[in-house]
């Protein structure tokens, strides 16, 4: 098996978000305004995917898309503060609004994994829990609000569907209850807490530097929660219950650009990446967390790459004299640029890795800047 | 078109919900004052001048002023400044500089890239320019782009 089953070059726009719906058969990925939804090839995975459907009711930049784990329901949110819920009924993708009540955009949403809630993060200092009101058909929301007091990043879901972890941009990582009576049953008592009333704050973290989060997540059983921050760090939480000081938290500094997004493999292994443009794997548990391997070859940034003397009147590409005057500002010297330097990275990824996703065991999808989507075997 | 909407105040009605600057520093650092800094810097000029360089270094970095005064903030930058200078005229190879990186821990070595940056935004710094990017240029590749990002990015200032 190869090492990256599939590459996907979907245009050269960013790609904010992108998702596969559960039985890998679809896949929606922000472009702009826009949602489209492309047709994967189940069994010819490396096959190029075909576009569906366009799904083009935001008027401002889509933040986030995440499909139901029923498939039946496509999620989106953006800076025109609306949420919609995309379903598939006759031939066509349709549109429900949700009542969010924020006035900033909104900057991030998911499905709770029992499906029957979502949330949605916003700049309004505001997460939105919402949940579907059957005698009106519309999806309504209760706020998450005290003492949220930035915008929220980043959110996950407890596999419990009651909790739910966000980041912030004042390096806060809180873990709320968002629970709702009449649509969840009494949860079990977890880790974090054993009585959860709706906002509940079951949990807040920071990192010494209290630089932005960008990405959180909880472990695959639900006792224990990684995220990522600006600082170029990862950090851990093991909590042991409610009113107890952690077992442990953990803030690995780490040498490489910040990483924006965090999955989880299993209870003792994640996968990070962002501004490196590369996947990067750590190991380790409640006492100590290590970097295992990069999963992409990647040459160091701050090494100076050999140059090789070309021929003098050769024709240079605006990438290429782009470069030369990055080196002219930066160095105060011109390297004459080679052609293997003007070959960009040797990452798939060309830009910024925005967001990771779990595909199947042993494999994730990243979308990023510079418009692929790419399965990687981890 | 009229863009003053812009401009208009859409948080004037939730004063609560605002952050302050003081919410963004940790609380859980203590207080530096002018005189321990001093203390601190006279314990450095002595270190200095009977050739303990290392542990002028590692002493100057582990006592950071992150809450202070401006002015005992600025001493401290200048003591730091003495230190790279002294050293560097002691050690005229450049891979002697690496081996004083090599020796420092993490967190001293995102320290150490913290007082590098401040004193190239210095009058003095800016005369030994060459100076400090030598310094700049060994901790990075000793230590890689961490630093630089958690310097951009730590609400503890120096």
């Amino acid at each position: 098996m190869t090492k990256v089953p599939a590459v996907y070059q979907l245009g050269h726009l960013p790609i904010k978000d992108h998702c596969f719906s559960p039985d890998r058969s679809i896949l929606a990925i922000t472009k702009e305004n826009m949602v489209e939804i492309y047709k994967i090839n189940q069994s010819n995975l490396s096959l190029k995917p075909q576009l569906i459907a366009t799904l083009n009711d935001h008027d401002k930049t889509v933040t986030s898309v995440d499909i139901s784990p029923d498939g039946s329901k496509i999620l989106t949110c953006s800076q025109d503060r609306n949420a919609l819920v995309w379903e598939f009924k006759n031939g066509e993708y349709k549109p429900t609004l949700v009542l969010l009540r924020i006035h900033r955009g909104a900057t991030v949403c998911k499905w709770s994994p029992d499906g029957q809630k979502f949330a949605v993060g916003s700049s309004d200092r505001i997460i939105a829990i919402c949940y579907y009101e059957e005698e009106n058909d519309w999806w309504v929301s209760k706020h998450l609000k005290k003492p949220i007091k930035s915008t929220i990043t980043t959110i996950d879901w407890h596999p419990n569907s009651i909790l739910l972890a966000c980041g912030s941009t004042d390096g806060h990582v809180r873990v709320f209850s968002g629970y709702i009576k009449g649509i969840d049953s009494k949860p079990d008592p977890t880790v974090w807490g054993t009585k959860l009333p709706f906002q509940t704050l079951c949990g807040d973290f920071i990192n010494e530097t209290q630089a932005w989060i960008h990405g959180v997540k909880f472990s695959p059983n639900g006792d224990a929660l990684a995220w990522t921050a600006h600082d170029s760090s990862i950090g851990f939480v093991y909590p042991q219950g409610e009113g107890l000081e952690p077992k442990s938290i953990l803030n690995l500094k780490t040498n490489y650009l910040p990483f924006i997004s965090v999955v989880w493999i299993n209870d003792s292994t994640i996968v990070v990446g962002g501004f490196n443009c590369n996947l990067v794997v750590f190991k380790g548990k409640e006492s100590s967390w290590k970097e295992a391997y990069q999963i992409e070859e990647q040459k160091d940034l701050t090494k100076e790459t050999p140059h090789t003397n070309d021929d003098e009147d050769q024709e240079i590409s605006s990438h290429q004299a782009l470069n030369m005057f990055k080196q002219l500002d930066l160095k105060g010297r011109v390297n004459k640029p080679s052609q293997k330097q003007s070959k960009g990275l040797k990452t798939i990824h060309q830009n910024t890795i925005n967001s990771i996703r779990n595909f199947k065991n042993n494999q994730v999808s990243t979308s990023g800047i510079d418009g692929k989507v790419v399965i990687f075997n981890v | 078109m009229n863009s003053d909407w812009r401009k208009i105040d859409i948080d004037a009605l939730e004063p609560d919900s605002h952050l302050t600057k003081e919410e963004l520093i940790p609380t859980n650092i203590p207080e530096t004052t002018k005189q321990q800094i001093i203390e601190i810097s006279q314990q450095i000029r002595s270190y200095l001048s009977s050739g303990q360089f290392q542990n002028a270094l590692i002493l100057g970095l582990d006592n950071v002023p992150y809450i202070a005064e401006e002015e005992t903030k600025e001493i401290h930058s200048k003591t730091i400044f003495e230190i790279l200078c002294s050293i560097k005229n002691n050690n005229s190879k450049l891979s002697d500089l690496k081996n004083f990186i090599i020796d420092l821990n993490d967190e001293q070595q995102d320290v150490l890239i913290k007082y590098l940056y401040k004193n190239m935004s210095t009058d003095y710094g800016q005369k030994q320019g060459g100076l400090l990017l030598q310094w700049f240029e060994k901790t990075v590749e000793v230590t890689g782009l961490g630093p630089i990002a958690r310097y951009l990015t730590d609400r503890r200032t120096v």
